[in-house]
């Protein structure tokens, strides 16, 4: 090797040294180890061929939490991106007076999680949330929701707090990809005499398709892994607020299953991996 | 009268987008609004029913508690020293790495760079149990550097990608005609591209310090003893002896949230272009 190869080399040893260590390995070792039973019994783990997976699969457990994390993602999804998408619109206009200081209110959320999570909790007391008081004035109800304690209630009230939390996230990519669209093709649109509704069908949507594609993608993969309701309760609710990565935490660290717990995650590794997948055909970045 | 109809619509259009705008604030600021106002408020007035917004008294008790618990204290400089460090190391081997990517020309170079951007979409879950063994194992568990560590995963695939950026926008010809002026490469680095990517580097450094100090899966993993919490976790796990003293627990939230919001507002016009340009373009 030449001397300037291998002061190139020195560029990257840390980074990779790092994530091989941080990422690479553990990864592998996960793999391995949902073949193997491995447990708070067993000192020397044996080769347990599929029965980890097939432990998860006969969970009872495993589908109220999958069920949980359906809702969980869908819902967070379709309120993050209706949101997103409809401030996104509005952000862009840049006539309105004081739109600089609404883009940066509006992205403030994103800054802060566990605090803010705590404050949620807070708002939504049974008792003394403020929240509850706010619905009730504005009539939308006419007694406080027991949003923390009411079994139906409980995911409702995470997503909420993630997706306060995250409404900025969408917004400021999708302006971003708004910005991107060039004005001529407006402009000829308006010398053609399209109204308003047909230039957001067929201009709008389709030049910010991929933006949409990769950011939608994206935030499926942060909210399926979330441990947003972790925060908001950490005892746990029977499994009411359960989703699938805490199934897989209390696997690991409060039943000390660590085969079954290796199978769940790498399950759930595979639909992460299916997700990333998308994500890289959107951005054409092929193998 | 066509041009009158016209001005009507319009000024309903506005209407409309301001509403939505300041309802969307109103949504964005009330758990902030909410903290504050709880953390400056006397006991009786936090449990009040029904909960108002008007403030009759005005108390810094919460924040003198929280100043002068040692518990405290220690949340936040153990969340001060993992986050300093964690984001000072990334952003050294970020900024190596990236200006790697932006300048060197090698095989499969891309496919290097994408299995970076890979790891980003790995779950935290499916990694943790074998990190926890090896922290384990080298007696490292409890200490500053398992979370400065393990940080990395969060920290570094993006980083990355922030300083690739950065370095493709500084012209490698600066660099070229810096070496033809008698500067070796080495200085040629350090004094042109470097100093052009200044701000990018900055701002990928605040962008680490921000993920490390909100980051809390790892830092509930690996950390067990209570004088090693870092401040989200002393917030998570905060209990009163009999009640939750919510005017205490909202004093730290708000201390731990305005130092990272400030911060957030400075660099997000970095941290959002360089989100924004892996979505839009290559």
């Amino acid at each position: 090797m030449s001397k300037k190869t291998i002061i190139s080399l020195l560029f990257f040893i840390p980074l990779f040294i790092s994530l091989i260590i941080t990422v690479g390995y553990p990864l592998i070792y996960t793999f391995c180890l949902s073949f193997f039973k491995k447990d708070v019994t067993t000192l020397i783990p044996s080769f347990y061929w599929l029965n980890n997976y097939i432990g998860v699969l006969t969970d009872e457990t495993f589908y109220i939490v999958l069920q949980n994390t359906l809702v969980w993602t869908v819902l967070n999804l379709i309120l993050t991106f209706s949101i997103g998408f409809l401030l996104a619109l509005i952000l862009k206009d840049e006539n309105l007076k004081g739109i600089k200081i609404f883009r940066i209110i509006l992205i403030i959320p994103w800054a802060i999680s566990v605090p803010a999570y705590m404050s949620w909790k807070w708002l939504m007391n049974s008792d003394y949330g403020f929240f509850n008081e706010l619905l009730v004035k504005l009539r939308l109800t006419n007694k406080y929701i027991p949003w923390l304690n009411d079994p139906n209630l409980v995911l409702l009230a995470c997503i909420i707090g993630n997706v306060w939390h995250m409404f900025p996230y969408m917004s400021t990519m999708l302006l971003a990809g708004l910005q991107a669209v060039p004005p001529e093709l407006y402009d000829s649109a308006e010398i053609d005499g399209a109204t308003k509704l047909k230039k957001f069908i067929y201009i709008t949507i389709p030049q910010i398709k991929p933006t949409i594609f990769v950011s939608t993608t994206l935030y499926l993969i942060w909210t399926m892994n979330s441990f947003v309701p972790y925060v908001f309760f950490p005892g746990g609710l029977g499994h009411r607020a359960e989703t699938f990565p805490i199934y897989i935490y209390k696997l690991f660290f409060t039943s000390f299953n660590f085969g079954r717990g290796a199978a769940a995650a790498t399950l759930l590794f595979l639909i992460n991996l299916s997700l990333a997948m998308i994500y890289m055909k959107i951005l054409k970045l092929e193998w | 009268m066509n041009t009158y109809r016209y001005d009507l619509w319009k000024i309903f259009e506005i209407l409309i987008k301001y509403s939505v705008l300041l309802i969307m604030s109103f949504f964005a600021l009330l758990p902030l609004f909410w903290m504050v106002l709880t953390s400056i408020r006397p006991l009786e007035e936090v449990f009040s029913i029904p909960p108002t917004p008007f403030i009759k008294n005005i108390t810094w008790e919460n924040y003198l508690y929280i100043f002068s618990d040692n518990r405290f204290q220690r949340y936040f400089l153990n969340s001060t020293v993992v986050s300093l460090s964690s984001a000072l190391i990334s952003t050294l081997i970020a900024t190596l790495a990236g200006y790697g990517f932006s300048r060197f020309k090698f095989k499969n170079k891309e496919r290097l760079f994408l299995s970076v951007i890979f790891c980003q979409m790995i779950p935290l879950t499916v990694i943790i149990m074998p990190l926890y063994y090896i922290m384990e194992q080298y007696k490292l568990l409890d200490t500053y550097f398992s979370l400065i560590l393990s940080y990395f995963i969060i920290t570094l695939p993006f980083s990355t990608w922030m300083s690739r950026a950065a370095f493709t926008n500084v012209p490698i010809e600066l660099e070229e005609a810096a070496q033809i002026d008698g500067c070796d490469k080495f200085r040629s680095i350090l004094l042109i591209s470097m100093r052009i990517a200044a701000p990018a580097i900055a701002a990928i450094f605040a962008f680490c310090f921000i993920e490390a100090w909100n980051e809390y899966v790892l830092a509930m993993t690996f950390i067990n003893s209570t004088s090693m919490r870092t401040i989200q976790i002393g917030i998570m796990l905060f209990r009163g002896e009999f009640y939750t003293d919510w005017g205490k627990l909202m004093a730290a939230s708000t201390i731990a949230s305005i130092p990272i919001i400030i911060l957030f507002i400075f660099i997000q016009k970095y941290f959002v272009s360089g989100l924004a340009r892996g979505a839009i373009k290559r």
